[in-house]
C-alpha cells in the first residue's frame, strides 16, 4: 500500500466516528447577558450527557442523575461532619455501573508538584541554594451504604505518599505520607423530625473526619496531603439552617506513615460547638473543647487543656462590608507547668459590586507564645487539630507559619473573573509574639531573645480553576522575604546553610474526582 | 485508489448521519415545575422531527423579565396563564399562538404514611405546621389558599401555616420535617423518588380555580420551524401521554 493510501485510510477514521456519532439535539442551560448580548450557556454535565448519547445509560437513569445534582443530592454520611464541597461531585462510575441509589461510590486523586528553596527548618540538612521538591499524591475511595435512609454507613480510605523526597534533609513526615489507611469508617442515624418538633438530629459513631467552624482548631485538611481523623461519636441537633449544636467525644487518630494508624486510651478529645444563624450580619459560634494527651510516660509532654471561644462574623456579599472576629482562650496544664494561652483573629472585608467582584480583606492574628522558657507558666497557644492554608498560605512541604507564637497583620484580594476561576494575591507581615519561644514547628529558638521577632513578610499569588466539581487545578507561588530573626548568629547556627536567604515556593496541583 | 474511494464513501455516509440540513434549533424557556416531563417530551420531539432544542429551566417570573429585556427565547412554557397573556398583549408573543398545555393538580402530602386521611386531617388540626407556597408568587399557592378558603379553614389554620417562596421550597419544608404536611404539586409526588411514599389527598378540582399553564410562541421564534413544530407536538398524543403520566391534566 502506498504512503498516500495510508494517509487516506487514516483520515477516514475520524470521519467514520463523526458520521456514526449520534448527535444529541437537546441541550440544557440558561440564557445569560454578556456585554449586551444574550448567550446560551450550557449547564449540563458533558460526561453524563456523553453517557446518555452513547446509550450507556438510559433515559430514566439520565434524568435521575441530573436531578440528583441539585436539591435531590443524596446526602452522604459525613455531610454534617464536614464541608459539603468535600464530598459533592458527580459519581460517574456509579452512573456508568448502574449502581442503585443506596450505594455510593467515589474516587478521588490529587497530584501536586511543589518545590521551594533555602529551607529553614532546624531538622533539614539541605542547603547551599538547593531546592526541596516533592510530588505529593493523595488518593481516596468512598463507599457508602444507605442512600437517603436514616441509617447509613461510610468507608473512606486514603493513601498519601510522596516522591522525590529521598534526599538527605528533604521534608517528609506524617503530614505528607500516610500509606493505605482508613480515613473514615462511620455509621450514622438521622432523625429528621424529632418527636414532631421539626428538629433534626444525627448520631455518628466510628472513625470520622471533622470540620468545626472556620476550621482553625479542628479541620478535615484540604491542602495537606494527609488528614486528621477521630475515633468516637458525634451528635448533632439542628433546626434547618437556623442553628445547630454539636457534641463529640473522641480519641484522635495518630498517623503512622507506613503502618495502620491507631488511637490511644490516654489521648482524648471532646467538645461541643454551637452555631447560630439567626442574624445574617451577626452570625455566632461558641465552643468548648477539651484535650487530654498523656501518651508518653514523660510528664513534660502531657497536654491537658480546656479551650473555649467564640466566633462572630458576616458572610461576604457584593456591595457589602463583612467581618470576622474569633477569640479563643486556653487553660490547663502543659507538662509540669500551668498553661494559659489565647488566640485572636480579626478580619474586615469588602466585596465590590463590579465585574470580577473583587474582595479586599484586612486580617490580623495574634497567637500567644511562651514568655519565659523554663518558668512555671506556659503561654504558647496550641492550635489543636486546625488547618491554616487559607490564612497563612500553602502548607504541604512549605507552611512555615503556625497558629502559635505569632503576630501577623496582612491583606489579601480575591477576584472571580468567572464563577469557576478564583485569583488571589496576599501580603502578610510576620512577627514572633514572644522572642524567646520557638518559631512555629520549625524547631528554631533563641532562648535569650536576642534574635528579635521579625520573621519578614511574604507575597502569595494563587489561581484556582474549578472546571467542575469533578476536576480542578490549583497553582500558587510564594516569595518570603525573610526578616532579621534569621540573620542572628544563634538562629543561623540552627538552620541549614543559606536558610536565612529569601525563599520561593511554587506548587501546581490537579484534582480529579469521579 | 480503492482506499480513496472508500474514504469518500465514508464522507458521504458521515454527512448522511448528521442531522438533516432542514433541522432547526429553538431556544425554549420552561417553568421549573414542568422540567421533568419536558425532558421526556424533548427526546420524543427530537426523535420525531429531527429539530434541536436548547432548554432553559427556571421560574416563570424570571423568564418573563428576561424576555422583556430582550432574551432571544423562541417559546415560553409558563407555570401560569398571566405571563404569556401579558407577553401577547405587549406584542412580545405571537397573537393566537397561546394555549394551555397542562393543568396542574395540587395534593396534600405528608411523608408520614398514617397522617393524611382526606380533608378531615386538615379539620382535625393534629399537626404543628402546614406548608403552602406563597399565594403572592406561586400559582400553586393560590390554589392551596382557595382550597382552604372553600373548606373554611383559611382563617383558623393561619397560626399553623408556613409559606414557601416556591412550590419547590414548600416541598423542602415537608421533606425536612419542618412542616408535617403541605400542599404541593401532584407532579412532585409523582417523582419516582417520592412516588408511593407517605400519605396524600388529591385535592378535588372543584375546590380551586384550575392551575392552567400556558405556552406561547414568542415573536423571536415566529419564523422558526423548530419552535412551531414544538407547539404542534405539544398538542399531540405523544406529549399528552407524558404530561398525564406526571400528574397534570390536559385541557
Amino acid at each position: 500500500m502506498s504512503k498516500k493510501s495510508w494517509w487516506w485510510a487514516l483520515l477516514s477514521v475520524p470521519l467514520l466516528f463523526l458520521g456514526t456519532d449520534i448527535t444529541k439535539a437537546v441541550e440544557y442551560g440558561e440564557l445569560v447577558q454578556k456585554d449586551g448580548k444574550w448567550e446560551f450557556k450550557e449547564t449540563e454535565d458533558p460526561v453524563i450527557k456523553l453517557m446518555h448519547d452513547k446509550h450507556w445509560i438510559n433515559d430514566e437513569e439520565y434524568f435521575k442523575v441530573t436531578d440528583r445534582q441539585g436539591k435531590n443530592w443524596i446526602e452522604p454520611v459525613d455531610a454534617v461532619l464536614n464541608r459539603r464541597r468535600e464530598m459533592e461531585w458527580v459519581r460517574y462510575e456509579k452512573t456508568a455501573l448502574h449502581l442503585p441509589d443506596w450505594l455510593d461510590l467515589g474516587f478521588e486523586n490529587r497530584t501536586r508538584f511543589e518545590s521551594y528553596d533555602h529551607p529553614w527548618r532546624a531538622s533539614q540538612a539541605i542547603g547551599n541554594g538547593r531546592t526541596d521538591a516533592q510530588i505529593a499524591l493523595r488518593s481516596r475511595v468512598r463507599i457508602g451504604l444507605g442512600g437517603d435512609g436514616p441509617l447509613k454507613l461510610l468507608f473512606e480510605g486514603q493513601d498519601s505518599r510522596s516522591f522525590l523526597d529521598g534526599d538527605r534533609g528533604d521534608f517528609r513526615d506524617t503530614t505528607t505520607v500516610n500509606e493505605f489507611d482508613v480515613l473514615q469508617l462511620v455509621g450514622s442515624l438521622t432523625v429528621n423530625n424529632l418527636f414532631g418538633t421539626g428538629l433534626r438530629t444525627d448520631v455518628h459513631f466510628g472513625r470520622m473526619t471533622l470540620d468545626l467552624g472556620n476550621r482553625r482548631l479542628v479541620a478535615r485538611n484540604a491542602f495537606r496531603n494527609t488528614t486528621n481523623s477521630f475515633d468516637g461519636f458525634h451528635w448533632q441537633l439542628s433546626q434547618d439552617k437556623t442553628w445547630r449544636i454539636r457534641g463529640f467525644a473522641t480519641q484522635p487518630v495518630v498517623r503512622d506513615d507506613t503502618r495502620l494508624d491507631q488511637q490511644y486510651n490516654n489521648l482524648l478529645f471532646w467538645g461541643t460547638y454551637f452555631e447560630s444563624r439567626h442574624f445574617p450580619w451577626f452570625l455566632v459560634d461558641a465552643y468548648y473543647l477539651g484535650l487530654n494527651d498523656q501518651r508518653l510516660p514523660n510528664g513534660t509532654t502531657h497536654r491537658t487543656y480546656t479551650t473555649a471561644g467564640g466566633r462572630f462574623y458576616k458572610d461576604p456579599k457584593p456591595g457589602e462590608p463583612d467581618y470576622e472576629i474569633e477569640t479563643t482562650w486556653q487553660t490547663g496544664r502543659r507538662g509540669v507547668t500551668d498553661h494559659f494561652a489565647h488566640f485572636q483573629h480579626l478580619e474586615l472585608g469588602y466585596m465590590f459590586n463590579v465585574p470580577w467582584t473583587p474582595r479586599l480583606v484586612f486580617q490580623f492574628d495574634y497567637a500567644s507564645g511562651d514568655r519565659q522558657p523554663g518558668d512555671s507558666q506556659d503561654e504558647g497557644f496550641d492550635t489543636l487539630f486546625g488547618a491554616r492554608r487559607w490564612e497563612y498560605g500553602p502548607t504541604g512541604t512549605w507552611g512555615p507559619f503556625s497558629r502559635t507564637n505569632l503576630i501577623t497583620p496582612g491583606w489579601r484580594i480575591f477576584l472571580n473573573p468567572t464563577p469557576n476561576w478564583i485569583l488571589m494575591a496576599k501580603h502578610r507581615v510576620w512577627y514572633l509574639a514572644q522572642d524567646r519561644d520557638v518559631f512555629g514547628n520549625t524547631g528554631l529558638r533563641d532562648q535569650t531573645g536576642n534574635s528579635g521577632t521579625s520573621l519578614g513578610h511574604d507575597v502569595e499569588l494563587q489561581a484556582q480553576w474549578m472546571i467542575n466539581a469533578n476536576l480542578d487545578f490549583d497553582v500558587g507561588y510564594v516569595h518570603w522575604f525573610k526578616g532579621s530573626y534569621f540573620d542572628s548568629p544563634t538562629i543561623l547556627a540552627q538552620m541549614p546553610s543559606g536558610g536565612n536567604k529569601d525563599s520561593d515556593y511554587f506548587y501546581a496541583s490537579i484534582r480529579l474526582r469521579i | 485508489m480503492k482506499l480513496k474511494v472508500l474514504a469518500w464513501c465514508l464522507c458521504v455516509c458521515s454527512s448522511m448521519a448528521v442531522p438533516s440540513a432542514f433541522a432547526e434549533q429553538a431556544v425554549v424557556a420552561v417553568a421549573a415545575n414542568f422540567v421533568p416531563p419536558f425532558r421526556e417530551i424533548a427526546i420524543e420531539f427530537e426523535q420525531s422531527t429531527g429539530h434541536q432544542l436548547r432548554v432553559a429551566a427556571g421560574s416563570s417570573g424570571n423568564f418573563y423579565s428576561q424576555i422583556k429585556n430582550g432574551a432571544p427565547f423562541d417559546v415560553f412554557f409558563s407555570a401560569d396563564m398571566e405571563r404569556p397573556k401579558k407577553l401577547e398583549d405587549e406584542e412580545l408573543g405571537v397573537k393566537d399562538s397561546r394555549f394551555t398545555y397542562a393543568i396542574g393538580r395540587i395534593v396534600l402530602w405528608s411523608p408520614n404514611a398514617d397522617l393524611i386521611k382526606g380533608e378531615e386531617t386538615l379539620r382535625s388540626k393534629k399537626f404543628k405546621r402546614l406548608a403552602i407556597a406563597n399565594p403572592k408568587t406561586a400559582p400553586y399557592g393560590v390554589a392551596a389558599m382557595q382550597t382552604l378558603q372553600k373548606l373554611e379553614l383559611w382563617e383558623t389554620l393561619q397560626p399553623q401555616i408556613v409559606m414557601g417562596e416556591s412550590i419547590g421550597q414548600t416541598m423542602g419544608f415537608i421533606e425536612s420535617g419542618n412542616a408535617q404536611l403541605g400542599f404541593v404539586a401532584l407532579s412532585q409526588v409523582m417523582d419516582p423518588r417520592i412516588k408511593g411514599q407517605g400519605s396524600r389527598w388529591d385535592v378535588p378540582t372543584n375546590l380551586h380555580e384550575p392551575i392552567k399553564q400556558d405556552v406561547i410562541l414568542l415573536t423571536k421564534g415566529k419564523d422558526n420551524a423548530a419552535a412551531k413544530a414544538l407547539l404542534e407536538f405539544m398538542s399531540g398524543p405523544q406529549a399528552g401521554k407524558i404530561i398525564q403520566y406526571y400528574g397534570y391534566e390536559l385541557k
